[in-house]
């Protein structure tokens, strides 16, 4: 065999076989049409439903939950009402609250690697970080660990023990001068060590993204670390990568019929003038705009849509805006959670609530268990409505209802998905 | 018989309600809306419930679960049910109800995904449907009368409730703001849109809520009525006539044109009944298609004094340059408005005065009075905002030509009845008073990072004023003859006003200080200042008839002054908000202000009288302060307490100060006080209300109290001689202080196919009023009260009444002198239209009065009104009204009112019995093409 022959054979050796392996990476097409998006009773898709009522005292009393941590041992819960995170154990009971320093407000993320939770304290008014705390998952503060304004775990995602991931942000505020640079939107730590970086964006090539987005959520509190990896999706496009310390895999595709779907010919535009003018158009709070919450379970895809706008209470309700969603990959069935209804399973009590919390930062995952919360308000209200279906309320309810009112702390509700 | 009324009143509305509540067994029908394909129950699926005739009884909204439930249904009756769904195949259900015990379940109703098409089956429009978040009645599925409008249209609803007094309620809530297509309609006023657009012209109702975002159960209600494709463009309106008895008449003409961007009306009318309007909103929203119902407003008006003939005339127009305005707002206003008024009354009064503990003097006083006064005003507003900033730019001009007749006789007796003065006037006025001001104001809302937020207000006013009169006057006295006094006097004033005011506001003062730090601990503070610069300038010529039969200068009363003033108000204003907030609980927040103004006041008067040249300043810190607590628990109730403080200056006039005393009216002679010192009220005010969030049959009330006192009041110094001879003079004295409370209770009482609003009003002033009186310091008490009941009945659009009952009492006492004064005035009255036929209807408004007073019997007279009304035409454009008004009578205007010394009695000229023809056309277009009919 003479040299051309040997080149002609591992030319196409190795164009059979990167084709073999671009055909195994090929990402899967997922398309979702809300309205046909199925739904059912609460108990086709989710069983051992459990409420647990936070334990309500003077001490205790809080608002709403605004963030919601999931450790082992407890539930460690943002408000904002009362500017103070909370700890509660397992079964509700009140642990301990941390008020925050004046004129700021709490964020909060878990390390469960290290079993740390490190809450950061932001000025209201300007925006900056003012102060760090760290507590263990039961609320002791942890004095071993140092705690700057500068440095900490805020913002990133631990993919295993020493590998982080740190986001990066390419957001333009104005078309004029677009930089031709390449920009990382994902960059991997080693320790403090940039190790790895994928998702390139340059501003010059891609305006439309970088005008719209140019960056991914960045509450690390929307993500789920399985088997060292994470699944993270870009905004508009909503192609969702597979993402651990080495690579960055696109894994699937999810679209939406259009008028539900940010529109994603934005990202094709070049023309500086369109997109400014495009820029002016009124969104409406149901849009699809990028995808969060996304993790696997027994087959199952779970997934939220994300609005392009701020989303408050005062949007949720409508019976249009459907967000959460669990994507079969043996049947290829959606099912939509908004569409699912309360039956003997939950005691014809809401699983879940989407003006509470479904629509805003999506249903909860911890340990092969769902997590929800529903207002006292909201509890108390679906009790009264429901009183001729003479529900079987199991003893923790019955002593809820009849020791608390509709003021008391919400309550959590966990699940299981089925198989 | 005011008591029998009542009772008929409630009789007929509890046999109403028992009609509702009693009668043959009912039933209950229930089941499931399901989507099988997609295995889920249909929340928010449409649930119509017609009985025979395809009569839309009932509608629901499934449930959460897919459920829904109809109660309270008529046994052994055919009746179907209508689910209807967005993007789901409509679904029609028969059903009879035969068992009252158990219900009647319909088990599970499967919908299918689709469009609806005539082969798949046979559906109308479904009447309500869920879009979004938004509940839309589809107008063409209601069967009603071509003539109808969209009244009878809401009326047709269930669960949608117009009420007596113009609310309307969905569900129990009140709708807050009524739109078409979007935007305002001619003015807000909901009553135009509903009783003048047909219901043919109507595509949909659309209700929504606007959210608050902090509290799930908390929004607001907003009614928009979508029109049919080209059926944004039309007019409509009212030509009138009508002839009577006693040559009373009355005529109306207006006619409103809008398109999407403009809306106009032009309006002209005129009548001799006292039917007067001070604007063309009043002429609109009572010259609608649908007719007044038992509205009072612009009606012959037996309560008012004298006898008022009226012409008005005018325009209002508003443009809006986006056509679907939002955040960005760019819309012209321009209005003119002018009214014609001839008046005569007939005034005749006694009057009893205590000038001390033992004596009194009795005046009495008959007074004619013809004016004829022509009001023309013409106004024009331009608003713009975008992104940060705002600018409104206005101008109005307002013109008075007047021309007054009176002549009083007046004359005065002591306690033995004796005369011992008489006082004749005779005068004539001629009078024009023109106003022009210009106003702008410009915001600018800054934000932490840019330019701090500020607003600059300019505010510019010109005013002229022309007058002649002449004035006769005979005085007599029967003591002393030598004091008889004749005059013959002419009066030509000029006057002329400019005044410029600026006020600059810049809130967020303690963000510009020390930026984003929290050196403040949340205090806010604004600078709010304000500069007014004003020039008057008066002259006066005043001329008396000589012997000589020449009218010659009266060089005392003739005069000229110039009156320049300064005022500069800087001020601070410190503010904090306290808050609490726990989500779906409840909202607590205190909010506090206190506002350090202070008032520096500098009049300088030039005049050619040297004593009326006076310089004077005024200093003095005019400090306020508020503070609101409002708790808010969801579902419950929302309250609001406040208190507030306020400072008031109060600075003589140079009337006061140093005025000519003309000698004219002899019975009030002015003379002034050049010593008077500023006064200075301070008050503080308690208001509390209480709205009721618990949805049906909702109780609401608010409460309010006021007190006050001033320190240097100026005070009257009257010194009053046996012939009743007045000399005016002023003083400073404290001890003035005064107390008022109020309250209203609301209560609604929503019945199955009725409802019932009851209404209780109260309010009480208290007053004690320092005065001199022939030299001895005098405080005079007096006391108001005022108390209604109102109760307001509707019976789906066939029977609508309102039945009121006020009592109002006043006392007025002296202790000096140890002497009361007492009055009471009863009114009951009852109003009701009933609708006899399909174009014929009956109204009826009758007012039981009684007047009691220290001084006099009990005086009782009944006002009774009614009318026919019949339309005619295929469109129903054409009515006949037949009315009869003061069926009885009886109508008389007494006159009972109680000075600080003094107590009157009388009565004065007033609109009595007539009948009367009216013919009225209502042209109407909607569309561009096609007749709205």
């Amino acid at each position: 065999m003479n040299l051309n022959l040997k080149c002609l054979c591992y030319i196409l050796v190795s164009s059979a076989f990167l084709s073999l392996a671009a055909l195994a990476q090929q990402p899967q097409k997922i398309r979702v049409i809300p309205s046909a998006a199925y739904g059912g009773a609460v108990s086709e898709y989710f069983d051992n439903i459990e409420y647990i009522p936070l334990e309500t005292s003077k001490e205790s009393l809080f608002g709403d939950v605004d963030n919601l941590i999931i450790t082992g041992n407890s539930f460690v819960i943002t408000d904002n009402d009362t500017k103070s995170v909370l700890f509660f154990k397992q079964n509700g009971k009140f642990i301990k609250k941390v008020k925050s320093p004046n004129g700021t407000f709490p964020q909060i993320i878990f390390d469960g690697f290290n079993d740390r939770i490190q809450i950061t304290y932001t000025d209201w008014e300007s925006g900056l970080i003012k102060q760090r705390k760290t507590y263990t998952s039961s609320g002791e503060e942890r004095y071993d660990v140092k705690n700057s304004k500068d440095e900490g775990i805020s913002g990133d995602i631990i993919l295993e023990p020493g590998y982080t991931i740190k986001f990066n942000d390419s957001h333009i505020n104005t078309l004029s001068n677009l930089q031709d640079t390449i920009i990382y939107l994902i960059h991997v730590y080693k320790g403090k060590s940039l190790y790895n970086k994928f998702l390139p964006v340059n501003p010059s090539k891609s305006p439309g993204f970088c005008y719209f987005a140019g960056n991914l959520s960045k509450n690390p509190n929307l993500y789920y670390v399985q088997d060292n990896s994470v699944l993270i999706s870009m905004p508009i496009d909503k192609s969702v990568y597979k993402i651990d310390k080495g690579k960055a895999v696109k894994v699937f595709d999810i679209g939406f019929p259009k008028g539900i779907e940010f529109p994603k010919d934005m990202l094709k535009i070049n023309d500086t003038r369109i997109l400014d003018s495009l820029k002016k158009v009124p969104l409406s709070p149901n849009l699809i705009f990028n995808l969060t919450n996304i993790f696997f379970d027994k087959n199952k895809l779970v997934f939220k849509g994300q609005s392009p706008m701020y989303v408050s209470n005062m949007n949720t309700g409508n019976p249009n805006y459907i967000f959460n969603f669990i994507y079969d990959q043996i049947s290829n069935h959606v099912v939509a959670l908004e569409k699912l209804n309360p039956d003997a399973s939950s005691y014809y009590l809401p699983a879940f609530n989407p003006r509470d919390n479904l629509m805003v930062n999506g249903i909860r995952f911890y340990k092969e268990s769902y997590y929800s919360h529903i207002s006292s308000l909201d509890l108390f209200f679906a009790r009264d409505a429901t009183e001729d279906k003479n529900p079987k309320y199991p003893p923790v309810l019955r002593n809820y209802f009849s020791s608390q009112n509709r003021k008391s702390n919400p309550v959590i509700v966990r699940m299981k998905l089925k198989s | 018989m005011r008591n029998l009324l009542f009772i008929l009143f409630l009789v007929t509305s509890s046999l109403f309600a028992q009609a509702q509540n009693t009668g043959p067994l009912l039933g209950t029908v229930k089941g499931v809306i399901r989507d099988t394909i997609n295995n889920y129950n249909l929340k928010s699926a449409t649930i119509s419930l017609f009985k025979e005739g395809n009569q839309l009884s009932s509608y629901q909204l499934s449930n959460t679960y897919g459920e829904f439930v109809f109660e309270n249904l008529p046994l052994n009756t055919k009746m179907y049910i209508e689910v209807s769904h967005v993007g789901y195949i409509t679904r029609i259900k028969e059903f009879v109800i035969t068992d009252a015990k158990t219900p009647l379940n319909l088990q599970t109703m499967v919908l299918s995904p689709g469009v609806n098409t005539l082969n798949e089956v046979e559906v109308r429009i479904p009447p309500i449907s869920m879009n979004g978040d938004t509940l839309e009645f589809n107008a063409a599925a209601f069967k009603l009368d071509t003539n109808a409008v969209v009244e009878d249209l809401l009326r047709k609803i269930p669960n949608v409730t117009l009420w007596g007094n113009g609310m309307i309620t969905v569900n129990g809530r009140e709708v807050k703001s009524f739109l078409v297509g979007g935007k305002e309609f001619f003015g807000g006023d909901a009553k135009i849109a509903t009783q003048n657009i047909p219901k043919n012209a109507l595509e949909k109702v659309q209700v929504y809520a606007q959210k608050n975002p902090y509290n799930p159960l908390d929004s607001t209600l907003t009614v928009n009525l979508k029109l049919k494709k080209n059926k944004d463009v039309g007019y409509f309106g009212k030509i009138g006539g009508g002839y009577g008895s006693t040559n009373r008449y009355e005529s109306d003409g207006i006619i409103n044109f809008f398109t999407k961007k403009m809306q106009l009306s032009i309006v002209g009318a005129g009548n001799n009944i006292n039917k007067l309007a001070d604007d063309i909103g009043t002429l609109r929203s009572n010259s609608t298609f649908k007719g007044v119902g038992t509205n009072i407003e612009y009606q012959p008006d037996f309560r008012q004094a004298g006898l008022n003939k009226s012409n008005f005339g005018g325009y209002s127009f508003n443009y809006n340059f986006i056509e679907q305005p939002g955040a960005d707002v760019s819309m012209l206003k321009s209005n003119y408005f002018v009214q014609d008024r001839l008046f005569e009354n007939l005034n005749e009064t006694e009057t009893v005065t205590t000038l001390n503990e033992m004596n009194q003097l009795f005046s009495s006083s008959s007074a004619r009075v013809k004016s004829n006064t022509t009001i023309q005003s013409f106004d024009n507003q331009y608003d713009f905002a975008k992104n940060r900033n705002t600018l409104s730019i206005s101008n109005k001009m307002h013109v008075k030509n007047g021309k007054t007749n009176s002549d009083v006789k007046g004359e005065a007796k002591n306690e033995l009845d004796e005369l011992t003065s008489t006082n004749d006037i005779e005068s004539i006025t001629k009078n024009q008073t023109k106003d022009l001001s210009l106003g702008a104001k410009y915001s600018f809302t800054g934000g932490l990072h840019s330019f701090p937020s500020f607003s600059v207000t300019y505010d510019f006013r010109i005013g002229e004023e022309q007058s002649e009169r002449n004035n006769t006057s005979n005085f007599r006295s029967f003591t002393n003859s030598q004091e008889n006094s004749d005059i013959d006097r002419r009066y030509a004033d000029q006057g002329r006003d400019i005044s410029h005011e600026i006020a600059l506001a810049l809130p967020g003062l303690q963000s510009l200080l020390f930026g984003a730090s929290n050196v403040t601990r949340g205090w806010s503070a604004s600078i709010n200042t304000s500069l007014n610069l004003s020039e008057s300038k008066d002259s006066r010529f005043v001329e008396d008839l000589a012997l000589s039969g020449n009218y010659l200068k009266n060089s005392y009363l003739s005069n000229a002054t110039l009156l320049k003033s300064r005022e500069v108000k800087p001020g601070l204003s410190l503010a904090k908000l306290y808050s609490r907030r726990l989500s779906n609980r409840f909202e607590k927040s205190l909010n506090v202000q206190f506002l350090l103004n202070h008032a520096f006041l500098l009049q300088n008067n030039e005049s050619e009288k040297f004593f009326q040249n006076i310089r004077r300043d005024y200093s003095q810190f005019v400090p306020a302060a508020t503070a609101t607590l409002t708790d808010h628990v969801f579902g419950k109730y929302y309250r609001t307490l406040s208190l507030n403080f306020a400072t008031r200056l109060k600075v003589p006039s140079l009337q006061q100060l140093v005025p000519l005393t003309d000698s004219t009216n002899f019975y009030y002679l002015l003379r002034g006080n050049i010593n008077l010192k500023k006064g200075v009220e301070r008050e503080i005010e308690f208001k509390y209300t209480n709205i009721d969030e618990n949805g049906v049959n909702t109780f609401n009330y608010k409460f309010g109290i006021r007190a006050g006192f001033t320190t240097n009041k100026i005070v009257d110094s009257i010194f009053i001689d046996n012939q009743n001879r007045r000399n005016i003079y002023y003083a400073n004295a404290d001890g003035s202080k005064y107390f008022e409370a109020n309250t209203i209770l609301n209560k609604a009482i929503k019945l199955q196919t009725s409802a019932l609003q009851v209404v209780m009003q109260s309010s009480l002033q208290l007053s004690k009023n320092p005065g001199y009186l022939n030299g001895v310091f005098v405080f005079a008490n007096s006391l108001t009260t005022s108390n209604s009941l109102i109760l307001n009945f509707a019976y789906k659009d066939k029977f609508a009444t309102e039945a009121s009952m006020n009592i109002g009492t006043f006392k007025t006492e002296q202790k000096a002198f140890d002497m009361v004064y007492r009055g009471t005035n009863y009114a009951s009255s009852l109003s009701s239209s009933y609708n006899l036929a399909k174009r014929i209807s009956l109204g009826s408004n009758i007012t039981f009065n009684a007047n009691k007073s220290s001084t006099q019997e009990q005086l009782n007279y009944t006002i009774w009104n009614a009318n026919a009304t019949c339309r005619f035409l295929k469109g129903n454009n054409l009515e006949l009204k037949l009315s009869a008004l003061d069926l009885l009578h009886q109508n008389t205007n007494v006159l009972n009112y109680a000075g600080p010394n003094s107590f009157t009695v009388g009565t004065q000229s007033t609109l009595q019995q007539y009948f009367m023809t009216t013919l009225s056309y209502y042209p109407r277009k909607f569309g561009k093409k096609t007749s709205g009919k």
